[in-house]
């Protein structure tokens, strides 16, 4: 059966069809004896369906799944990420504590004293390097 | 205070459970168990497993609260993640049929040749094997649009397939319906 007039028939059983569909369904329904056919067969599933499905869970199901979220573990993605935020946090108030140190000791507020790099000369290099010689 | 949460509308519960009120989380659960109970105990029929994936059907949603963004209602949500547990579990069940079947098929003849001294199967227990021996796609299907009466759009977002494919599967799914309960009802 052509897909739109099939979906036109399982249509008619959930809400009315406007002037133009349920023109069109009852032309099918006295024109096609596979239409009819068809009609009613859905009729019946449904109908069968409906007492065949026992839907609901046992008693206290809010209950389990509330019980089941405060057991269960965190998601990985969440545990590591709220593991990292703690870390990340310590790490940048560390870094931003040993800055302080180095501009106050070098007392210039440059990037090499904020990570307390120190400049040395080629002279300074090659004094340090005559002891062994 | 908690008695006023059943008046609450699904936005506002939903914001509630996003800042961390299990309460208001709790309501949801509450609103869509019956929603989330007819999917999975379609698909899987009534047992201590349905119970199981309907409870990971909301842990799932709990922790998808925030990326939920309300493109498609919580119904619809909800049993898309139901739809797809459930479909996992079927596949788990099919790796586990090879080892049981031929136990339950003994058992079941067993049983009922002692009570009735003939296999004689209910008219509902014949619906509901006819409904087992349908693929998982299209016992999806049937159970979306026929028995929990989604439309067919809201059949092709929950399943994420286009609109012409679940029609075609339905039309199919009810022919071999057809043909398994005429199976059945000549054989016993």
């Amino acid at each position: 059966m052509e897909d739109s007039l099939y979906n036109l028939l399982l249509r008619s059983f959930d809400a009315p069809l406007t002037e133009n569909e349920q023109r069109r369904f009852e032309d099918a329904l006295e024109t096609s004896a596979e239409f009819r056919a068809m009609r009613e067969e859905v009729v019946r599933l449904r109908s069968d369906l409906h007492t065949v499905h026992g839907s609901s869970f046992r008693p206290f199901f809010a209950e389990r799944v509330m019980n089941r979220l405060n057991s269960s573990p965190q998601p990985i993605s969440e545990y590591f990420f709220a593991s990292f935020r703690s870390v990340a946090i310590g790490s940048a108030i560390l870094v931003i504590i040993l800055s302080a140190y180095n501009i106050s000791r070098e007392n210039s507020f440059t990037v090499d004293s904020a990570l307390g790099i120190h400049h040395q000369t080629l002279e300074q290099i090659l004094a340090l390097e005559t002891p062994f010689e | 205070m908690n008695k006023d949460f059943h008046i609450l509308p699904d936005i506002e519960l939903l914001k509630r459970s996003r800042d961390g009120d299990v309460t208001a989380f709790r309501e949801l659960v509450k609103r869509y168990e019956s929603k989330v109970a007819a999917t999975v105990i379609g698909m899987l029929g009534q047992c201590d497993e349905a119970d199981d994936i309907g409870q990971e059907t909301f842990i799932r949603f709990y922790h998808a609260l925030k990326a939920f963004r309300g493109d498609s209602s919580i119904g619809t949500y909800v049993t898309r993640i139901a739809i797809n547990l459930s479909l996992n579990e079927l596949k788990r069940r099919e790796r586990r049929r090879f080892l049981f079947t031929r136990i339950d098929l003994e058992k079941e003849q067993g049983e009922s040749a002692v009570e009735n001294g003939a296999v004689r199967f209910e008219e509902k227990d014949i619906l509901r094997r006819a409904l087992e021996s349908l693929t998982p796609k299209f016992r999806a299907v049937v159970n979306l649009r026929l028995a929990e009466g989604y439309s067919t759009e809201e059949t092709a977002e929950i399943l994420q397939i286009p609109v012409g494919t679940v029609l075609s599967r339905l039309q199919r799914a009810q022919k071999q319906l057809q043909l398994i309960l005429k199976d059945y009802k000549e054989g016993f």
